[in-house]
């Protein structure tokens, strides 16, 4: 039984990640791994909120916001996703509950879109008015409630999702969890892989990254 | 306004973000009525992109031209000189902190925190010395912009071009790359010693990399479905292995 007041530390976490996102600050607060993990933590789980935030960070690593380009936005779906674990547990939970998260972030990142939309017609509108007087301050405020509106919504779909998926789905999942893990990892090669690409372009970089592999053997053998 | 309300002032200058004037909202919230940015104090229409001038930067290297055109108006700077820097500075701080911040400084400190989570640093670790080392370099980013163009205002440009914040960004992301070569090492020798693993695992994984690799872009945004197969397959695979079973 998920307490009520943690569905509501919940809410607030991911109307703070959906604000961090772009309109407050961007502290990265808004990433999946950060959201994910706090959100475990609410859910007196923290271990299943790191597992879920680095899963879906993996996926979602690459993503460059230049000049207000058009991403889904994983932050406050995060919580829908993390709460799916923690609520419906082992493999069948954690993969459930990524796919709230992957689902819900195409969505959420559909809203940005309607959001600046909205903005522009607010920001409209306050100079349309019968004297055209100049004021930034109320437009940029109530563009700034619109997006933590816009985030809380988001942040509860994602909840509800997450508290309306039947345990027997869950329980037809019958791979162990390194399995899962293993299996539901994958799709972060793909965005690491990408993210290198941009990264390692001369025959230098590449050897990096050749001298990082041997180490990185080591330290697991070591280890 | 003091330094410390523009800096703060400037964490939200993204607040109204839209498609008609960009941040140009954000800009003239963010340097209050006393700083106009450029813009003839009697402007007046229906339409944000005639009122507001279209203004778009990086967030955290618009500080640069918040910290010039506050000066600018304290020097009482010609408003068309003002209009001309604002017009040029713009695409060099988006393009300068979209590759320095968003390319580089955030992947690799996500890179880091993943490798740090991976290799079973705990929790709380892992996400506070991500927003602490992050943070740090962002609020100075952030500070050093803004003191920038308060102390050159309009002659800021040169300060940013001697910053050499492209050569930084190469060394982060020589760096990454250095980063994402021990993950990958640390990944290939923990699923080795994983119970069950099989060639056909590894293989796959290895092959996931490699598309991500020759693809780019193109294949980085379709992760989020693959990781929806991913789902999928397991769901199939475990009917199977049920039926089987029952079988």
């Amino acid at each position: 039984m998920i307490e009520p007041a943690s569905i509501a530390l919940l809410a607030l976490l991911g109307t703070w990640s959906a604000l961090d996102g772009t309109a407050v600050g961007q502290f990265l607060i808004a990433r999946p791994l950060v959201v994910a993990t706090v959100a475990g933590a609410i859910l007196g789980d923290v271990q299943a909120g790191l597992l879920v935030g680095m899963l879906l960070e993996g996926v979602y690593i690459g993503d460059i916001p230049a000049g207000g380009a058009r991403f889904p936005e994983p932050g406050p779906p995060a919580v829908g996703a993390t709460l799916a674990f923690v609520r419906l547990g082992g493999g069948g939970g954690l993969a459930l509950g990524l796919a709230v998260g992957v689902v819900l972030a195409v969505v959420a990142g559909r809203t940005v879109v309607a959001l600046r939309h909205l903005n522009g017609r607010i920001v409209a509108k306050s100079y349309a008015g019968p004297d055209g007087r100049r004021g930034s301050a109320a437009p940029h405020w109530t563009c700034i409630g619109a997006d933590a509106l816009r985030g809380l919504v988001v942040s509860l779909l994602g909840i509800g999702l997450a508290l309306g998926i039947p345990q027997e789905l869950a329980r037809a999942w019958t791979l162990s969890m390194p399995a899962t893990s293993g299996l539901l990892a994958l799709p972060a090669l793909v965005s690491g892989g990408a993210l290198l690409r941009a990264w390692a372009g001369s025959g230098r970089r590449r050897l990096l990254f050749l001298v990082g592999c041997a180490g990185g053997l080591a330290l697991a053998v070591i280890g | 306004m003091t330094r410390l309300d523009l800096l703060l002032r400037s964490l939200l200058i993204q607040g109204s973000w839209n498609y008609r004037n960009l941040l140009g909202t954000g800009l003239a919230w963010t340097l209050g009525p006393n700083a106009r940015g450029g813009t003839p104090p009697d402007s007046r229409g229906g339409d944000p992109a005639e009122v507001e001038p279209s203004f778009n930067a990086h967030p955290y290297l618009a500080a640069v031209a918040i910290g010039a055109l506050t000066r600018a108006s304290a020097d009482r700077e010609d408003p068309e000189r003002v209009r001309r820097f604002r017009d040029a500075i713009q695409s060099a701080l988006g393009s300068l902190g979209d590759n320095l911040v968003w390319g580089a400084l955030r992947p690799f400190c996500l890179l880091a925190a993943l490798l740090v989570g991976f290799l079973g640093g705990a929790a709380g670790v892992v996400v506070s010395s991500l927003l602490l080392a992050y943070n740090a370099a962002h609020l100075g980013l952030r500070a050093w912009g803004l003191s920038a163009g308060l102390d050159r205002g309009l002659e800021v440009a040169g300060a940013v071009r001697n910053a050499g914040l492209s050569d930084k960004a190469e060394r982060i992301t020589a760096a990454g790359v250095l980063l994402a070569g021990v993950f990958g090492g640390a990944l290939l020798g923990e699923a080795v010693r994983l119970p069950g693993a099989s060639p056909v695992w590894i293989g796959g994984g290895a092959a996931l990399l490699a598309m991500g690799l020759l693809r780019g872009e193109a294949l980085r945004r379709a992760a989020p479905a693959v990781l929806l197969v991913a789902v999928l397959g397991g769901f199939v695979g475990s009917a199977v292995f049920a039926a089987r079973l029952d079988g």
